[in-house]
């Protein structure tokens, strides 16, 4: 088992330099970043100072050493455009982003396991139809739009919800609902296969045979059974729920670390792109790698190599 | 197989109608939960409304930028600076109905005279202070105007004039310029005038001050929340009139129509950077309406004249795109008729300005005929734009597109997605540009022009002698009428050589709370004085 | 197999004794039997395509033909609007219905194209990764692994910002999505065919490999790829869409669903049939879609989930 972590950390360890790699040479293979961050009225002798001071007066080659080095050293480069440590930039907005996450993540696991749990118990009926069908449907909406309807209907048309921006809890509502709406779904799916495998064990039919009221029934024997294939896909919705942030984060001008990573695009701001992706990167990678390292030990059946037959 | 079967029955017969009721409670309990928690939200929203003396005003813009140094390179940090700093003389934009009045008055100075005709001498004002509590002395001026991009670069580019700039006494500072220039004055009253704490700056240096900027303005900074506001609080020791305003946020919103709700719910007071055309919502609301201004500035198709194996290379062709794109008719559909067809000549020039000259007509007769007579062959001529960075600039173009079609013209249209990937492609590019000061010595001139004119590339390095020289006459010219033939006969050669097809000076419209007085000017810059702002909510 | 014993049961029951309307008894023929969702959405996905195939010949205007005078026209439905267009105008005059037609036919192309471009190009991957073994297959699983940890939207941002965009560059990215899912399936597949006495068998004759994976094994495995595909697909035009609301994806004077609903979310409160309506689209196109795809699963291949 020990060395079945260890393959599995170095393949972790290996993903996270070929992600990071890739990005640095997609940044630097086209045009210079100045002219996105300062005007095109600006000398060049002051471009040619910034060039100097940020070191992309360098070759590529040189430059990536450099990175590396830095990021051993827990420097993650400086802004171009905040002139500040990109470290810092994205720290700051975390709790924003981790707040928004978290949230959707509540109203989707209460939502999703809910509703799909409700629909298995009525396996073939209305209710079963109505909520998969809403269940497919909602992530077949693309989420911006969902969004900016959402903000006409309950901010302008009903005055309920602030149309954009943080601070209070109304302001979480929007987003956090139009982001949880896709998740629950998917939850909503899983929880219902998983519940309909579940129902269908032996030890279900124990637990009537001793006479549990059938609300115990549910909660107690069915609902936990069915939680551990769901909880595991949600691991690996991770991903997807920090994509679909930035794009949320944007429509609804939620100032967290998404839209730091769309604003930075936009105005090439290198050592602020890298980071974000690097963070994401290895999110996802440690989730993945937890979640894995979970399964080496529930099921003997995976081999060393960590590939499942 | 059987036995599985049995058990598939078994659950959904024997147990089903228990279960199924079990399911139907865990529905309504859903329901329940989420019922109440939608009478919280309604609760909470129905209350907390604070009010105090003072407004604390709220600004949605498209975004917020990082850095709020003295000269700023975005209409963001523009929109926020105007209340921070004051130059030796301010440009009294109220002085003409429109907001775009040209006369210069005292700011920092109180008073000026021309010594010699390269020599001028300023008298700073008394018992001015920095939002940090120091005084405000003759050597910040001095430092602020030697630094305009930070310590040790060059002058800002407009204000190349600039020989000298030096402290005669405490409070009088002389500046020295390089020719006899007669728009001093409207130079200093551009952003390369704001004065900045010298102690301070040097001692937090050029980037750190950009973040926490300390100047001499109404208001002072209170902070910047990335991706999120800038704040600034009102300045008591403010050496001119009590601002009326307790605080400024200038709030992030990238989306046009949360802007447009959020100004409508009443979250924001003004919000920025409308397209003209969508401003209906907003006037049809009793409590808001809309104030529109068409800025100094213009919109172009700049060619690259120097590839000269291309169709551009040739003035006929590059004329003849011109005449054919019907740019009043643009400026009329795509700004709601709120600016006209382009020209480098703006009102701004106060009575240099020629109105009555118009731009070029639209006239796609003579364009076939020039393009005839220059022998085009149905060519490609590829214009490159930066998506989504200019108002409306790729509306424009898909506009032009079919325009140029009529006539013959074969224009394809290419979108890039930054600055950063412009390169030297393509025959023509979408760019602007400002009128930078309230004398022909800026616009074109300035951009096309004199030495660091940052469209000289498009001539191939240096423009035509004749251009030279017209623009020198402008820039040092003794007297009023020199200038203004020059002036004129500067337009005249831009009309022949059409280094760029001038569309049109943008928009910016600005929804506003009804019962706020305040008047937008003709650029970016927001003035929260007290002589522009008054809330009579 | 057990999913499929449970659906084939139970319509029966409601299929016999009664009588059936034509449409009914079409959906009997096909295998639809009370399938009311599924057969709607087979439905619109085949009116769908049919306009993506053959709307210009129904296309009123050309979609870059304006009218400057003639402004966010509402549409016939609504005050104001007439049947010169019938879905209205947009801010430059143009005619929405045309300019949907000619962005369906688009979003359509780049949707089946990214697909097939991932479906191909997984598929082989595992295929080649499932036959080789050893480090190739160590290889390609670490490239899975670097796919699944950034999330794709992020990847696709980052090259279509950087490296720039066109209609070639921006199918390819789109067609990379999902490749992974494809080559993890294929992969299991091949390897547990490849195990199956039947195959060990003719090659054990001597056939060549690729007759071997083109006759023997391709077939077996293909089903489930192409559902696979089908369930790939509604992703694949939503992100289009999303790529095109940020302002990297399609580019004008060509058009797409996502590039028109981007364009017109700034007019939602003035104009709203803009985007309104190429939202609706890519909704029920997306669903029916989804809707189609989990139905071939779990007629086809219940082992997929």
């Amino acid at each position: 088992m020990t060395r079945y972590i260890i393959i599995k950390l170095a393949r972790s360890a290996f993903t996270l330099w070929f992600v990071v790699s890739a990005v640095f040479l997609v940044l630097r293979a086209s045009g210079d970043p100045l002219y996105s961050i300062f005007s095109l009225g600006t000398p060049e002798s002051t471009l040619d100072i910034y060039r100097e001071k940020w070191g992309i007066d360098k070759s590529i080659f040189e430059q990536y050493i450099i990175y590396f080095q830095d990021i051993f050293r827990g420097d993650f480069g400086t802004s171009f455009f905040d002139a500040r440590p990109a470290w810092d930039l994205i720290v700051e907005r975390l709790p924003n982003t981790l707040l928004l996450g978290g949230t959707t993540f509540v109203i989707s696991v209460v939502a999703g396991v809910s509703l799909g749990a409700i629909a298995a118990l009525m396996r073939g009926s209305k209710w079963d139809r109505g909520i998969m069908t809403v269940a497919v449907a909602s992530f077949s909406m693309p989420s911006y739009f969902l969004g900016l309807l959402l903000i006409l209907f309950f901010s302008l048309e009903m005055r309920w919800l602030p149309t954009a921006g943080a601070g209070t809890w109304q302001h979480l509502i929007l987003p956090a609902t139009t982001l949880g709406l896709t998740l629950s779904g998917t939850i909503a799916r899983f929880t219902r296969s998983a519940m309909l495998e579940v129902l269908r064990q032996p030890y279900m039919r124990t637990a009537r045979a001793k006479g549990a009221s059938k609300w115990r029934q549910i909660v107690w024997h069915a609902l936990p059974n069915a939680a551990i294939p769901t909880v595991t896909v949600i691991g690996f919705q991770l991903g997807w729920l920090i994509g679909g942030s930035v794009v949320i984060e944007t429509v609804f001008s939620w100032p967290g670390a998404g839209r730091l990573f769309i604003v930075a695009v936009g105005v090439r701001d290198f050592a602020v792109v890298q980071m974000f992706i690097l963070m994401v990167a290895s999110t996802v990678i440690i989730a993945n790698l937890l979640v894995d390292i979970l399964y080496g030990y529930l099921d003997p059946r995976i081999t060393i190599t960590g590939i499942k037959k | 197989m059987i036995h599985f079967l049995k058990r598939l029955q078994y659950i959904n017969t024997d147990t089903g109608n228990g279960i199924k009721r079990s399911a139907k409670a865990l529905a309504l309990a859903t329901t329940v939960t989420v019922s109440l928690t939608g009478l919280l939200f309604a609760q909470a929203m129905g209350s907390a409304q604070a009010s105090s003396d003072r407004t604390d005003l709220i600004v949605a813009m498209p975004t917020t930028w990082a850095s709020h140094g003295p000269v700023v390179n975005s209409n963001f940090a523009a929109r926020v600076t105007y209340s921070l700093y004051d130059g030796l003389v301010r440009r009294d934009w109220l002085s003409a109905p429109g907001g775009d009045g040209v006369n210069i008055v005292p700011a920092l100075a109180t008073s000026w005279k021309r010594v010699s005709p390269t020599e001028w001498d300023f008298s700073i004002r008394k018992g001015v202070k920095f939002h940090d509590g120091t005084d405000m002395t003759a050597d910040d001026v001095v430092f602020s105007l030697n630094n305009t991009f930070g310590e040790g670069t060059e002058l800002f580019a407009a204000s190349g004039t600039l020989k000298t700039i030096v402290a005669k006494d405490s409070h009088t500072v002389r500046i020295t310029t390089i020719n006899p220039d007669p728009a001093l004055l409207a130079r200093l009253s551009t952003v390369m005038g704001n004065v900045v704490s010298k102690a301070y700056y040097q001692k937090v240096g050029q980037d750190a001050f950009g973040r926490e900027p300390i100047g001499t303005g109404p208001y002072k900074w209170a902070g910047r929340i990335p991706g999120e506001s800038v704040k600034l609080e009102v300045f008591d020791d403010y050496w001119g009139d009590k601002p009326p305003l307790n605080s400024i946020t200038f709030r992030e919103v990238p989306e046009v129509s949360s802007r447009i709700a959020g100004l409508i719910t009443g979250e924001y007071d003004i919000v920025t950077s409308l397209p003209p055309t969508l401003t209906r919502p907003i006037d049809n609301d009793d409590a808001t309406e809309i104030r529109a201004v068409a800025i100094e500035n213009v919109q172009m198709i700049t060619f690259r004249q120097y590839k000269k194996d291309r169709p551009i290379a040739d003035k006929r062709i590059r004329k003849a795109m011109a005449l054919s794109l019907n740019r009043a008719l643009l400026a009329d559909k795509l700004w709601a008729g709120m600016t006209e067809a382009g020209t480098y000549d703006f009102p701004g020039y106060g009575k240099y300005a020629v109105p009555e000259r118009g731009a070029l007509p639209f006239d796609p007769e003579g364009a076939k005929k020039l393009l005839k007579e220059a022998g085009y062959k149905g060519e490609e001529i590829r214009i490159r734009v930066v998506g989504g960075y200019y108002t409306n600039m790729t509306r424009a173009v898909e506009a032009g597109l079919e325009m140029w079609k009529e006539v013959g013209l074969n224009v394809k249209l290419d979108i890039i997605e930054n600055w950063g990937q412009m390169g030297q492609e393509g025959d023509a590019y979408a760019a602007s540009d400002n009128m930078w000061m309230t004398d022909p010595g800026g616009g074109m001139w300035f951009s096309w022009g004199r030495v660091g004119g940052h469209r000289l590339k498009d001539w191939g390095g240096t423009a035509p002698a004749e251009f030279l020289k017209l623009g020198t006459d402008i820039e040092q010219g003794a007297d009023f009428d020199t200038r203004k033939k020059a002036y004129l006969d500067l337009l005249d050669l831009w009309d022949d050589l059409v280094p760029a097809i001038l569309l049109y000076r943008p928009v910016e419209a600005y929804g506003v709370r009804k019962d706020l007085d305040w008047k937008p000017y003709t650029f970016f810059y927001m003035d929260f004085r007290a002589h522009n702002i008054k809330d009579n909510s | 197999m057990t999913t499929k014993q449970a659906d084939s049961v139970m319509p029966s029951h409601t299929a016999t004794g009664v009588k059936r309307g034509w449409l009914s008894a079409t959906m009997h023929r096909w295998g639809l039997s009370g399938e009311w969702l599924v057969t709607a959405a087979l439905i619109y996905i085949a009116f769908i395509l049919f306009i993506a195939v053959f709307g210009f010949t129904f296309q009123p205007y050309e979609h870059t033909k304006q009218d400057l005078f003639n402004q966010l026209q509402p549409p016939v439905f609504m005050d104001g609007g007439s049947w010169d267009h019938i879905f209205g105008t947009d801010d430059l005059g143009r005619d929405v219905l045309s300019r949907l037609i000619k962005g369906l036919q688009l979003s359509v192309l780049i949707g089946v194209v990214g697909t097939v471009i991932g479906a191909v190009l997984g598929s082989v991957l595992g295929i080649v990764a499932a036959h080789f073994r050893g480090w190739v297959e160590e290889v390609l699983m670490m490239l899975v692994d670097v796919q699944v940890s950034l999330p794709f939207i992020i990847f696709a941002l980052a090259v279509l910002a950087f490296v720039g965009n066109s209609l070639t560059v921006l199918i390819i990215v789109v067609g990379i999505d999902g490749w992974e899912r494809y080559a993890r399936l294929s992969r299991s597949m091949v390897l547990s065919c490849n195990a199956q006495d039947y195959v060990r068998a003719v090659r054990s004759l001597g056939l060549s490999n690729y007759k071997i994976y083109r006759r023997h094994v391709l077939p077996n495995i293909l089903g489930t790829l192409v559902v696979q595909a089908t369930i790939n697909l509604p992703g694949v035009i939503l992100l289009e869409s999303t790529l095109s609301f940020l302002g990297l994806g399609v580019q004008p004077p060509m058009t797409s669903l996502g590039q028109i609903l981007g364009v017109g979310r700034d007019y939602l409160i003035l104009a709203p049939w803009i985007a309104v309506l190429p939202g609706m689209v890519i909704f029920f196109l997306t669903l029916s879609i989804a809707v189609v795809g989990d139905w071939l699963r779990d007629r086809l291949d219940p082992t997929l989930k």
